[in-house]
């Protein structure tokens, strides 16, 4: 090929290779997939980005020549990589990562006891510049009570709410349906403890789910869950990842009986609702403790090559008294690179 | 206090900078073009040799000594519906209306050349519309390359042209606007010159603009502002749907756009350029070509 032989190799800012143990992942931000790669593969990546290809064949040997052309078809067909004769003028994507307030999402747990003023509540969240919420309700409640809460939430700064409820009957495909097109500030919906298990109901035209499961979203246990579909591949939260914690970096909770936490299940609180503000809790000088642990911070996810894509949890821990142990629920293996599934591990 | 003027619809730019604004603390306030004649009232006052400005926004008072800059982002269109139904003589109605739009379009000039005693983001009654031609004149005398064009409107200096520069390419002479018609978007795209498109012309037509095709590297979007350059490459070039103009956006499999940096004497020249053509903000469109160069 004419372009190998005059140009260098560049890969595209927005593809980012995250090395692991046994093998490496191309991150690509920008279009929202990955890749897995050979490790060798990554080195080339890390060692020659903004070379040309002779003096990697000149460094491997013309006996790893197949090799290495099976990779840049790879690349090329991924089009994770380009030839320029200019490398230089293409600098890596600014690695800082902010956000315009000092929580991003927040979730508010309730059960059949609990009095949230959910008004106080979202204008606190907005004063904070919070833009996604997410409730939980561990006990069922009618469309008209959820329209209630919707309408609490207007003329302030958050833009997405996610709903679990418990099911019953009102609950219907044909009524959530229609209060989903209605309210589109919702941007998913999880009816759980349903009668059956149904992920394709659709929203017309609008980007919300609908999601029924038979499971039930009983507690605040119900959470932490690592799995492969719930990686995340996106240019702000692969870039917060990096620094701070996927899960817990500017989050704020409030539980079932209106303390405030970080997270429902961690076990500090700061204070309740109804005599504190969510400033005042924030402020507090350990609120944003396990903000800053990211997973090059945490045994074993540190190796993993999907630790940049993935959701980190603090509250259920493989080793509970060591606040850097991997997530207890996360089954995969960096080491072997497979994932056990069947390992079901019981929350602290 | 911080004035935007902005739009209504599809303007999530001004709503991220309001984040980052009330974030930071800053004290703004937004009015939306369609608002202009409507929701807000304003007051321009020249007696006593002075000249005062009073803005009521939202039912809020200002003056002009409240106002520390302006932030002038988009026009906006006005909800305005002139009735002249009233006047039988067709003629008379339509001469009634033309009449009340300079009116209004004067008293709007007026507010804006008061505000603009203040710094501002784009000066709202800078002449935005700058021809492309008087672009790219400015562009020479600032020291950036630009293709070879011409502006005619016959034939024969299409043929020419076409001749001499094969595979060059047809656009808007003028500041090419996306418009609308029942919800359908239209878009004046660039397009490439064809013998066949050449078979079907008279000898005498309508001006064109004809330009050199460059094979491009990548295309360059160059954010200017206030004398920075944030540059981004657009690999536009692979994709036989936005090879020609990458507006005509593949949502499936997305061009690849990541950061750029021009040269510094790129950079250089088109601060000169900007600050010629009276503009501290805007957008610019720079195609790196496979010899290398950067062409305006």
């Amino acid at each position: 090929m004419n372009q190998k032989s005059i140009n260098k190799f560049k890969l595209f800012s927005n593809c980012i290779p995250v090395k692991g143990s046994r093998r490496s992942l191309i991150c690509d931000v920008q279009r929202g997939e990955m890749k897995l790669i050979p490790n060798g593969l990554y080195e080339i990546l890390s060692d020659y980005n903004g070379k040309t290809y002779d003096e990697i064949i000149e460094d491997y040997g013309e006996d790893n020549k197949p090799t290495i052309d099976e990779y840049f078809e790879f690349l090329e067909e991924n089009e994770f990589i380009f030839w320029t004769p200019d490398p230089e003028n293409f600098p890596d994507i600014n690695p800082e990562w902010d956000y315009p307030g000092s929580i991003t999402n927040a979730i508010i747990d309730s059960n059949e006891n609990s009095t949230h003023d959910y008004a106080v509540i979202f204008q606190q969240l907005s004063d904070l510049g919070c833009k996604a919420v997410q409730l939980r309700f561990y006990n069922t409640c009618s469309l008209e009570q959820i329209e209630a809460i919707l309408k609490t939430a207007e003329n302030t700064r958050i833009q997405h709410i996610d709903f679990f409820i418990k099911y019953n009957d009102t609950l219907n495909k044909e009524a959530v349906q229609k209060f989903c097109t209605d309210n589109l500030i919702i941007q998913f919906m999880c009816i759980h403890s349903a009668t059956t298990n149904d992920d394709k109901v659709e929203i017309e035209n609008y980007s919300t789910r609908v999601l029924y499961t038979t499971e039930a979203v009983a507690d605040h246990t119900h959470c932490g869950i690592i799995a492969s579909e719930y990686f995340v591949v996106n240019i702000p939260s692969f870039l917060e990842a990096k620094q701070y914690n996927s899960c817990l970096n500017r989050k704020i909770s409030v539980d079932i009986n209106g303390d405030i936490r970080n997270c429902p299940s961690l076990p500090k609180t700061y204070g309740n609702i109804t005599t504190t503000s969510l400033h005042s809790a924030l402020v507090q000088k350990d609120f944003k403790d396990l903000w800053e642990i990211n997973k090059d911070q945490i045994e074993i996810c540190k190796d993993c090559e999907f630790r940049f894509v993935c959701t980190d949890c603090r509250a259920f821990l493989k080793e509970p008294n060591d606040k850097f142990s991997k997530p207890g629920k996360c089954t995969y293996d960096p080491y072997t690179a497979t994932w056990a599934d069947n390992a079901n591990i019981d929350a602290t | 206090m911080i004035f935007i003027f902005s739009t209504e619809d599809m303007e999530v730019t001004t709503c991220e900078v309001m984040d980052w604004l009330y974030t930071l603390q800053a004290d703004c306030r937004r009015i939306n073009g369609e608002d202009f004649f409507t929701d807000f009232t304003w007051t321009y006052d020249i007696s006593d040799n002075k000249e005062h400005l009073y803005l009521n926004v939202n039912g809020e008072q200002f003056t002009l000594d409240n106002i520390k800059a302006l932030w002038y982002r988009r026009t906006g269109g006005s909800r305005i519906k002139p009735d002249f139904t009233k006047i039988q003589d067709e003629k008379l109605s339509r001469k009634m209306e033309e009449y009340m739009w300079s009116e209004l379009k004067a008293s709007r000039t007026a507010f804006f050349n008061s505000i603009s005693r203040k710094p501002c983001l784009t000066y709202p009654n800078a002449n935005h519309n700058v021809d492309k031609q008087e672009m790219l004149y400015y562009a020479i005398q600032s020291g950036l390359t630009v293709p070879q064009t011409i502006i005619a409107s016959s034939k024969a200096e299409l043929v020419n042209f076409y001749n001499k520069y094969p595979g060059c390419i047809i656009k808007a002479i003028a500041n090419s606007e996306v418009f609308e018609i029942d919800n359908k978007p239209y878009f004046p795209y660039t397009e490439m010159v064809s013998q066949e498109f050449i078979n079907t012309l008279p000898d005498r037509f309508f001006s064109f603009l004809l330009q050199e095709h460059l094979t491009k590297e990548c295309e360059i979007r160059t954010f200017y502002l206030d004398g920075e350059c944030y540059s981004m490459a657009i690999f536009s070039q692979k994709d036989a749907q936005t090879q020609v103009d990458f507006r005509r956006y593949n949502k499936v499999k997305p061009n690849r756009n990541v950061p750029y940096k021009l040269p510094e004497d790129i950079e250089k020249q088109i601060k000169d350029f900007m600050q010629s053509v009276n503009l501290n903000t805007g957008s610019l469109d720079i195609i790196k070509t496979t010899d290398g160069r950067h062409v305006f």
